[in-house]
């Protein structure tokens, strides 16, 4: 009988250290009791300030690149500085520009800013900064060149012209006395042309230069550089 | 040998197998189970998420990786194998409208289509201590993400699960 137990209890702790293997490959199964991960969205920057220069008709816009953030472009607009009203661009400049650098043509003439704002996906950034005003065409202001320009040249004309209409007056109003007793009055309609013409040279070109000096000064190509 | 040694010599045998089999099942169930352990001996501790961020501020058509601490309390190691998203993402301090935030948790490692909102991965945290580790490449914002997200926190609850590992 008691080898009986004896074998048993062999069997028992030979079944135990058979199955040891696998108790030493259990775990604690562990899970977390909640937690969150927090991520925070960033915010694009405002567009740089443009710059500008005009060629003609077109206007040829050119701007920084935004650090920090990769962007899929940029939107450019135009604005008139007096009454901030903006224009939406097409062209090279409208929709989407995804370098740096667009050309706006056929812009009308007159002054005018201009403004671009970073686009991400469906972000967009403020607005930036305006550029220097860039003019193009013929001012439509004109007094305030006109009067700067007309007074240097009228000075230097005025003292030429009056010595020359002196002497031309005089001999011609001698002849027509002279020529009227000896002849038959035929020939007194002959003289009366030159006393009329003679005296009309001295007094239009006095003022003509300081005309002619007025109308250059309104005139303002529209290629100046601007910022 | 007599018939009673006999008999006694099947019997434990079989006891013994069957004890065995026990065990092991036993010990099978705890490797797998899906819950929190339970055995007499003791009682697991939740790990704790104490801090978990993209290493970087979000934007449209960026993947970051995220950081992420876990707080073992155990006597024991814990082996994380799994990080899950375990809800839906709240957002707040956003500047506009952001009912579409573009935000995406999951395994972005080959693309910018996630492989699943279940990260794998094999963090090792010691007993009773804290570590840091990596999610690389495991958040995601599209482009789909409204104008009014710019500045917004998102908060996205996740879930850990592990097993205890040999010291």
């Amino acid at each position: 009988m008691r080898l009986a137990y004896l074998v048993t209890g062999g069997a028992m702790t030979a079944g135990v250290l058979l199955a040891a293997p696998g108790a030493a490959l259990a775990a604690w199964s562990v899970e977390s009791d909640g937690g969150s991960i927090v991520a925070r969205a960033a915010e694009l920057p405002e567009g740089g300030m443009p710059a500008v220069r005009a060629h003609g008709a077109s206007v040829t816009v050119q701007w920084p690149v935004v650090g920090g953030i990769p962007v899929d472009g940029y939107r450019v607009t135009r604005v008139d500085p007096r009454s901030g009203m903006t224009v939406g661009l097409t062209g090279d400049c409208g929709g989407l520009v995804t370098g740096t650098r667009c050309t706006d043509a056929g812009v009308p003439d007159g002054t005018w800013t201009y403004r671009v704002r970073v686009v991400a996906g469906n972000w967009t950034g403020a607005w930036g900064a305006a550029s220097s005003p860039v003019t193009l065409g013929k001012k439509l202001s004109s007094p305030s060149p006109s009067p700067s320009s007309s007074p240097s040249p009228s000075p230097s004309f005025s003292p030429s012209p009056s010595p020359s209409p002196s002497p031309s007056p005089s001999p011609s109003p001698s002849l027509a006395p002279s020529s009227s007793p000896s002849p038959s009055p035929s020939l007194s309609p002959s003289p009366d042309p030159s006393p009329s013409s003679s005296p009309s040279p001295s007094s239009s070109s006095s003022p003509s230069p300081s005309s002619d000096a007025t109308s250059a000064g309104v005139t303002v190509p529209g290629d100046d550089v601007l910022g | 040998m007599r018939k009673s040694v006999k008999r006694a010599v099947i019997a434990g045998t079989a006891l013994a197998v069957v004890a065995g089999g026990a065990t092991a099942a036993y010990a099978q169930w705890l490797a797998n189970g899906s819950g929190k352990a339970h055995s007499k001996a003791g009682t697991a501790v939740a790990l704790e998420t104490v801090e978990a961020t993209p290493t970087k501020l979000l934007y449209p058509g960026v993947t970051a990786d995220s950081a992420i601490t876990i707080s073992n309390d155990n006597p024991y190691p814990v082996n994380v194998t799994t990080v899950s998203l375990a809800g839906s993402i709240a957002v707040s301090n956003a500047s506009g409208e952001c009912h579409n935030t573009g935000v995406y948790f999951g395994d972005f490692s080959e693309s910018r289509i996630s492989k699943g909102e279940t990260f794998s991965v094999n963090f090792l945290v010691p007993a009773n201590s804290d570590a840091s580790f990596t999610l690389p490449k495991s958040v995601h914002m599209t482009g789909a993400s409204q104008d009014g997200c710019q500045g917004a926190s998102f908060s996205f609850p996740v879930s850990l699960q592990g097993a205890s590992a040999a010291e």
